[in-house]
């Protein structure tokens, strides 16, 4: 275990913070530096791997997130698993991981987000549900503490069912910011009791290199939109 | 190198079975990869629920992370939770990681169980791929093959930046002769700088019958109860 934290080892470790919440929990929330809380390991592609886990009274959390920053841009992804150790109440968590960026870019930037979550019930009997909470979306990139992009919108729900089951989804999107001097992947979601979720979110964070980007990424959009609109229609024809 | 493997695992095998006679419950984590790092972990658990306990660890090597983190119920058998890994080198990495829980007495007999698995991809032009000729998931209790997912040829990619995931679910029954353990391994490739969870569970079902009887005691609890209340009132 690696015990110096990231602002006095350099620079060029990228300074982490964890915010998290769990609604049946009232000693949270919780703010923490993941170098002074787990281990963390240099990557080969410069980033930095900071992997631990907390436990309390009604939940269980266990992170492995890589992060990196420099002039080409800023990268955040994050593994988490979450278990609800309330055997009787749905319960509210939020998580929501900071990393600062110590070369804001001078023009405006891309944001490129995606998230995989799945759903697990840890019981033979009933089912696991995961949901939004409120009007939060249950993944959100953020710039300065500001939502640039988000993913699965409320009302959003995910259910695993039978026994010992799960369900997977994934979304992605992209989005532009103006410069920003940290960026941040935020979590929020409500968990059926005695259940577990697990999901990967990954955030890229980079400058626009000219007017002409802005344009490709309208085209893409476009691009997408006509895609999509397309598939229901091939479905209607199917046999 | 694999006898010593071997023997370093029965010997944190027979220490299971000494932390199972203590109050203290003991899982096993054992680790080996292609970079040439083996290790067998004891793993303590911590009493979270009526019969929930509740394992953790982390692992950080200079090429990877791995963290386990398990829910199980040794006098239910059931077993859940999951694996992160990071692949922080520069090369793909081949991973077998078993996670092994103590049982309480279970009397030999016929079975019906159920499991699932789920594998969540994370990075860029990432790859996770089952090794050749294996399941990336096995289930066993007590040394008995309970059964296989994800199974090989099994791939998972990312194009570009981006997240994936699958989910498989599996049940069957069997005639069990007992044991003491319930174990769950992955076997795995991952690619460079990407990082991978694979989530899931696995547990005993009890048959009909028993879930019938189940009904009628909570069914009669329940008329009790409300006698109670009438009588009181």
């Amino acid at each position: 275990m690696l015990l110096a934290s990231p602002a006095i080892a350099g620079a060029d470790e990228p300074v982490l913070n964890m915010d998290w919440l769990a609604s049946g929990d009232p000693s949270t929330p919780i703010s923490f530096n993941p170098a002074d809380v787990g281990d963390h390991v240099p990557g080969d592609d410069g980033s930095t791997i900071f992997t631990g886990s907390l436990l309390g009274d009604t939940w269980d959390l266990a992170w492995t997130t890589r992060a990196r920053s420099d002039a080409s841009g800023s990268y955040l992804d994050g593994v988490l698993s979450i278990i609800n150790l309330s055997t009787t109440d749905d319960q509210s968590f939020s998580l929501e991981t900071t990393l600062d960026v110590p070369n804001p870019f001078g023009d405006t930037a891309l944001f490129d987000l995606a998230a995989s979550i799945a759903v697990t019930n840890l019981q033979w009997t009933g089912g696991a549900s995961l949901g939004t909470t409120g009007d939060a979306p249950i993944i959100e990139g953020r710039a300065d503490s500001a939502t640039i992009a988000s993913l699965f919108e409320p009302a959003y729900a995910l259910e695993a069912l039978g026994p010992f089951g799960s369900a997977v989804d994934s979304a992605a999107m992209q989005a532009l910011a103006d410069p920003m001097a940290t960026i941040g992947l935020l979590t929020s979601f409500t968990l059926s009791p005695g259940d577990l979720v697990t999901m990967t979110y990954v955030l890229e964070v980079s400058p626009v290199p000219a007017p002409g980007a802005i344009a490709l990424l309208l085209l893409a959009a476009a691009s997408g939109r006509t895609r999509r609109r397309r598939a229901p229609a091939q479905d209607e024809n199917a046999p | 190198m694999t006898c010593t493997r071997l023997t370093r695992f029965a010997l944190a095998l027979s220490m299971l079975a000494a932390g199972t006679a203590s109050a203290e419950t003991y899982g096993l984590l054992d680790i080996s990869s292609s970079t040439g790092f083996f290790d067998t972990i004891n793993v303590a658990g911590i009493d979270v629920t009526e019969d929930g306990v509740l394992f953790s660890h982390q692992v950080a090597d200079d090429d990877f992370t791995v963290a386990a983190n398990y829910l199980g119920e040794p006098s239910n058998g059931v077993l859940g939770g999951s694996l992160q890994v990071a692949n922080a080198s520069a090369n793909d990495i081949e991973f077998v990681i078993g996670f092994v829980m103590p049982l309480d007495d279970f009397e030999p007999g016929f079975v019906n169980w159920a499991a699932s698995v789920t594998a969540a991809l994370t990075g860029i032009d990432g790859t996770v791929r089952s090794l050749a000729g294996e399941p990336i998931w096995a289930a066993s209790v007590g040394g008995t093959l309970l059964g296989t997912m994800l199974l090989d040829p099994f791939e998972l990619t990312t194009t570009g930046l981006g997240t994936t995931a699958a989910e498989e679910w599996l049940s069957g029954s069997l005639d069990w002769n007992g044991g003491d353990t319930m174990t769950i391994r992955y076997a795995f490739s991952l690619s460079a700088g990407d990082s991978v969870v694979f989530g899931g569970a696995l547990g005993f079902v009890p048959a009909p019958g028993a879930v019938a009887l189940l009904g009628l005691a909570v069914i009669t609890g329940h008329r009790r109860r409300r006698r109670t209340t009438g009588s009181a009132a």
